[in-house]
């Protein structure tokens, strides 16, 4: 800015080109905000502990959250030659079933795995979930990672 | 083995350390013979680190189980072909994969530009060294790859399964390489600052390396999404995971840069936003290796929490820092040369293309790290998924994608309103046509995919328009036919046609991205042999479940007849693959059959023990298209970045007969 004015073209048409180009910019930003804003209004997911979710007990129904966890040993059932699958999930603060169905169970899956759900308690108490992550603690590295 | 591999990484972090320091010592004290150690220094890192790697690969070949790392990714049974996968399969094999193909670049850079003025090369040399006396640092002393086992098995544990396939082998090191080249560009900026010498000289010596370093990280991404599609069995390729995310916005940035960059080179504006937009990139580039290495942000890639994490952080604080204030410190020679003359100009259009990535990467940044933000300012993770990132990334693409056909049409300083308006009523026409007929067939409850079909068909048709009038005006001045006019007119102007070549890529991969998003088809369903399911056009019957073994793994795999129209077009297999030692944990293969229209593509889920069997069946609308597409931005780039043998004498008048005939 400082330049422009000591520039000689520095005239009231040049001002009119900076506002323009700031008015051009300035509708671009904010676009993008309202774009960031709406959409961070509709698809945000709380990120909760088993016990926080139980704490909350069928109020929680509603809400759709995201719970990471182990997978309990020895728990995991498959429904309808794997398309769904039942499992209990726990952190350090509680413990809870899972009913997952909709899409694949990833390959590295499995008990003592970590775990990643997104979905909402059910009337029967029993999480919903509608995406399922896991976390192989031991993905790249075998060993050391065991106890992640 | 080890000892060796070890003393050939301490050395090179020592001689790195040596050259970052000595570099701009040498340019202080008028010193030739320090610039000279530094050149030399920087081979011999080089050397050093090639030779670590080379040990860690005969580790690897001989079966050396007492290096840890050996042990972890290898195994006697392992066939040779996976050995490169083991290489980068780890954590500390791929930072040695990073240092070693940064030591090799520095090589090539410090060989390659040997004529270059020295003091500017001094000062590179010192980054390049610098960010490689990081990595020396990680790698002999905190997360070395030749630590030794304290007692020495008798096998390893094996590759894990899902590095088992052939994009595996591909993809990492692609996407490493892609961070890890634009340590160049960052270098050469960070040497034009320190220097002061902030003209266009720096400009044209990044130019190229920065266009190489954007084809590497992009082809990285694309070999990701492949991997992904063909792996994971989800019926995508792009799942917005941290991972993904880290990886796509440095090289978005980078679109930026080498956009922004022509308008430097040619009205010597924006020079501030240019040196940001290559810092930023690297920034970038090392905060990917920091998500991807650290696990703060939970990914589905996330990798065991290490140690390094805190390094990294550390490191990223460094450089942010201290290159941030040499920019401020240069700011007043950074003064624009020109200011821009009208909304209505290509300078503009560029403007706007950078506004919209700058705003892309910082919604999907954003995004990536709301869940630390969140915890930090509320107490609470709050996450967000892809619909987010769809949300905002999709408007802001389809507006991108319509600046393509935009910008070229844009004369440089000012355009005519008129002649504007005339130049744009025919492609845009085109377009609306063309999203209408799409409309018209498939239902218009889709607005979302009209619009990027239109934008598409606009930018097709403004790029053919300039190749059919560039090529005909060539065919008038040069009597040249059309084949040989359109030859020569892509190779004298190489870097704009190049450039539209990898548009007509992106035109490619953005329809097939947008089909396969919104006309996916997707049905689950549990068969016993013998019964069929219906999808899309498709009808699957399924043959039955077999059992087989190979070498080292067990194989079950259903079989599924294809007919589409009833007519049998051939059959599917999908399996899952008991690995030895890794038997809990199957390796799914996806079967996939690629037409030009569509994918058809299943998933074996599982199975009962009566024979029955699950699949999930996904259809997905011209996906070979997004491969094919990135083969096309491959070769453009390859055309832009071809040296030019004459630069541009045969512009300069108009008997080029000549001419043409010498290089023909």
């Amino acid at each position: 800015m400082q330049s422009s004015l000591e520039r000689p073209s520095a005239s009231p048409a040049s001002l009119g080109r900076h506002l323009k180009l700031l008015v051009a910019g300035g509708a671009i930003v904010l676009g993008i905000a309202y774009l960031i804003v709406t959409a961070l209004q509709t698809s945000t997911v709380y990120y909760i502990t088993v016990g926080e979710l139980l704490q909350r007990g069928p109020a929680a129904g509603a809400q759709h959250v995201r719970v990471a966890g182990d997978v309990v040993p020895g728990s995991v059932e498959k429904i309808d030659a794997g398309l769904a699958i039942r499992f209990l999930v726990h952190d350090g603060s509680g413990q809870m079933p899972v009913y997952y169905r909709g899409g694949p169970v990833p390959d590295i899956f499995g008990e003592e795995v970590q775990v990643v759900v997104e979905g909402k308690v059910g009337p029967d108490g029993t999480f919903q979930a509608s995406t399922l992550l896991a976390k192989c603690p031991s993905k790249f590295e075998a060993e050391g990672a065991t106890g992640a | 083995m080890a000892d060796f591999g070890h003393i050939a990484i301490v050395a090179a972090f020592v001689i790195a350390a040596y050259a970052a320091i000595a570099a701009p010592l040498g340019v202080r004290l008028r010193a030739p013979e320090l610039l000279a150690s530094a050149y030399n220094a920087v081979l011999g890192v080089a050397i050093l680190l090639s030779v670590a790697s080379a040990t860690l690969l005969l580790a690897f070949l001989t079966n050396d189980f007492s290096i840890k790392y050996v042990a972890e990714h290898s195994s006697r049974e392992m066939p040779l072909s996976l050995v490169a996968a083991a290489f980068y399969g780890g954590q500390a094999g791929s930072l040695l994969y990073w240092g070693w193909t940064l030591s090799l670049f520095s090589a090539l850079v410090a060989l390659q530009q040997r004529r270059t003025d020295p003091t500017l090369m001094a000062y590179v040399h010192m980054t390049l060294m610098g960010v490689m006396t990081f990595f020396g640092l990680i790698l002999g002393f905190v997360a070395s790859p030749f630590e030794k086992m304290p007692v020495v098995p008798a096998n390893g544990l094996g590759l894990n399964p899902l590095l088992y396939d052939l994009g595996m082998l591909y993809h990492p090191p692609m996407l490493l390489a892609g961070y890890m080249s634009w340590t160049i560009p960052f270098a050469f900026a960070v040497a034009a600052l320190a220097t002061g010498r902030l003209d266009v000289e720096w400009i044209k010596s990044t130019r190229r390396y920065a266009l190489v370093a954007w084809a590497i990280l992009g082809i990285g991404n694309m070999l990701g999404g492949w991997w992904a599609y063909r792996v994971l069995g989800w019926g995508g390729y792009w799942g917005w995971d941290p991972v993904e995310n880290s990886a796509i916005m440095p090289w978005l940035i980078g679109t930026a840069f080498i956009h922004s960059v022509m308008i430097q080179e040619r009205r010597g504006m924006l020079k501030v936003w240019n040196m940001a937009l290559v810092l930023v990139t690297f920034y970038l580039a090392i905060f990917g290796t920091f998500v991807v290495r650290s696990g703060v942000i939970n990914s589905v890639h996330s990798f065991a929490q290490s140690a390094i994490g805190p390094y990294f952080l550390g490191f990223l604080t460094l450089v942010v820092a201290s290159t941030l204030s040499l920019l401020f410190w240069r700011l007043p020679r950074l003064r624009s040369e020109n200011q821009l003359d009208s909304l209505l100009s290509r300078e503009a259009s560029f403007l706007v293309n950078n506004l919209l990535f700058l705003g892309l990467v910082f919604a999907i940044f954003w995004g990536t790290i709301f869940p630390l933000v969140s915890e930090a300012v509320q107490g609470t993770k709050i996450t967000v998924g892809p619909p987010f990132f769809n949300q905002v990334a999709g408007p802001i693409l389809v507006v991108l994608i319509a600046l393509m056909g935009v910008g070229p049409l844009m004369p440089w300083r000012k355009g005519r309103a008129e002649s504007l308006l005339r130049l744009f009523v025919p492609p845009v026409a085109f377009g609306v046509l063309v999203a209408a007929a799409v409309g018209l067939v498939k239902g218009f409850d889709q607005p979302k995919a009209l619009a990027s079909f239109g934008a598409c068909a606009f930018v097709t048709a403004t790029i053919a328009t300039e190749l059919f009038k560039g090529t005909l005006a060539r065919r008038r001045a040069t009597g040249e036919n059309l084949a040989l006019a359109l030859g020569n007119l892509v190779s004298r102007n190489n870097r704009r046609y190049g450039g539209y070549v990898v548009h007509l890529g992106v035109v490619m991969i953005a329809v097939a991205v947008t089909a396969s998003t919104a006309y996916q088809a997707e049905r689950s369903a549990q068969l016993r042999p013998g019964e069929s399911l219906q999808v899309a056009e498709y009808r699957l019957t399924f043959n039955g479940l077999r059992e087989r073994a190979e070498p080292g793994v067990r194989i079950v795999e259903a079989q599924l007849a294809v007919e589409a129209d009833r007519e049998l077009v051939g059959t599917l297999i999908t399996d899952k693959r008991f690995y030895r030692g890794f038997e809990r944990q199957p390796s799914t293969s996806v079967g996939i059959r690629t037409t030009p229209l569509d994918d058809l593509y299943v998933v074996l889920a599982g199975w009962e023990a009566d024979g029955s069997a699950s699949f999930m069946v996904f259809v997905n609308p011209l996906v070979i298209w997004i491969w094919l597409g990135g083969i096309v931005c491959a070769a453009g780039a390859l055309v832009a970045m071809w040296p030019q043998a004459r630069p541009s004498l045969a512009s300069v008048g108009a008997p080029t007969r000549g001419l043409a005939v010498g290089r023909a």
